[in-house]
């Protein structure tokens, strides 16, 4: 029979016959160190284990995951209800394998994430329709709670623009707002491809030190 | 956090961009949904492209004020006339407001200028060198935003079709 400590350091009996790996396990009944620090083979061990702390497992790899998953699904849906929906999709796929002990590389969890952010953009765009949103409540939470938008003023926007040279905005505005690729960029703005992804990088730089100014509160 | 490879800035513009191959752009998406660190950065550069992706620039065409009505803005139209001043009050139940700036003679392929400054101090705003223009209706619209209570609320638009002299239109916001 395995001990394993509770929240409080303290140890208690496991069920016989249960096979548990001792080191995930004390690192996991250590909550509050799990939250933020645990691996993401340890949480996928303690989702499969189960038990009292399966839900506090499931919470800690949404937290973890949920921003992340929320960029993919803007770079690729260019949409933000979009991307959230994605977020819970992804978050319960990649759940239900936690529990199921599908995740074949614990250690290479971002890996199994990317494959099934990729499969459920496929989906969204094959079927071009939103994803079913999830009522379970962890995921709910992490598709909202962890997905901070960062609105941006107009008025600051339009400031900031007005700071940068007319040669880096229209870079910026070609790329970005028009969403042209960087060679139609080129063509129009009479640049080589290069030097519109140098420009580019460096406006966008300066375009966002200038959204994050302090003088943002007064403009 | 840390991150022991942390992704450039460049590189995360470019993926965000869609200016790498398809095994670089994996390889940030790989990093990044792996990374706090980099997830961080990424949702910077994020953030403001995005911004500017969504932004509606001050001078509209006609069809993207099409397809933001289709998108469910609320679009109050202001007509102007030149050499008008206008006490323009923003409507409580608009999102956008678009000045028409009217009268204008536009000829096919004119070139049109369209410039913002303050009335008080005469400074720029902004400044575009060929904007879109309704031949139709011989009007440029100007889109005010909510968000530009917190700019000088009293400013003059000039337009200026080809060489011909600039018509001035003055509007004085109230928020």
């Amino acid at each position: 029979m395995h001990s394993e400590p509770d929240s409080a350091g303290r140890g208690r009996t496991l069920r016989p016959g249960r096979r548990v790996d001792a080191g995930v396990v004390a690192r996991w009944y250590r909550r509050e160190t799990m939250k933020a620090e645990a691996s993401d083979a340890a949480l996928l061990a303690g989702i499969a284990l189960g038990g009292a702390g399966l839900r506090e497992a499931e919470r800690a790899l949404c937290r973890r995951y949920a921003p992340r998953i929320r960029l993919y699904g803007l770079r690729h849906l260019r949409d933000e209800d979009r991307a959230r929906d994605l977020v819970q999709t992804v978050l319960l796929a990649v759940l239900q394998a936690a529990r199921e002990k599908r995740v074949r590389e614990p250690e290479q969890l971002a890996r199994f994430v990317l494959g099934t952010c990729r499969n459920a953009v496929l989906r969204v765009r094959e079927l071009d329709r939103r994803a079913e949103p999830a009522t379970d409540e962890v995921l709910v939470a992490a598709a909202g709670g962890e997905a901070p938008r960062d609105p941006v003023n107009a008025a600051v926007l339009l400031r900031c623009l007005g700071s940068l040279g007319h040669r880096a905005r229209r870079v910026l505005e070609l790329s970005f707002h028009e969403e042209l690729e960087s060679g139609e960029v080129a063509t129009r703005l009479a640049l080589t491809q290069g030097n519109v992804r140098v420009i580019r990088h460096r406006a966008l730089a300066a375009l966002r030190v200038c959204l994050d100014a302090p003088a943002r509160a007064g403009a | 956090m840390s991150c022991a490879s942390p992704l450039a800035w460049e590189t995360l513009v470019d993926w965000w961009a869609g200016d790498l191959d398809e095994a670089a752009a994996a390889a940030v998406e790989e990093h990044v949904l792996g990374c706090d660190v980099c997830t961080v950065v990424a949702s910077r550069v994020a953030s403001t492209a995005e911004a500017l992706r969504t932004m509606v620039p001050p001078v509209v065409g006609a069809e993207q004020l099409e397809a933001l009505a289709r998108a469910g803005v609320r679009i109050m139209e202001n007509p102007i006339a030149p050499g008008q001043t206008c006490d323009f009050h923003f409507p409580r139940n608009a999102d956008l407001a678009v000045h028409v700036l009217g009268g204008l003679v536009l000829g096919a392929g004119a070139r049109v200028e369209v410039t913002l400054r303050s009335l008080a101090t005469g400074q720029v705003f902004g400044h575009v060198e060929d904007a879109p223009v309704d031949t139709r209706r011989g009007a440029v619209y100007l889109a005010c935003q909510r968000d530009y209570a917190q700019m000088d609320h009293d400013l003059v638009a000039e337009v200026r079709v080809g060489e011909d002299p600039p018509a001035q239109y003055t509007i004085l916001h109230h928020f």
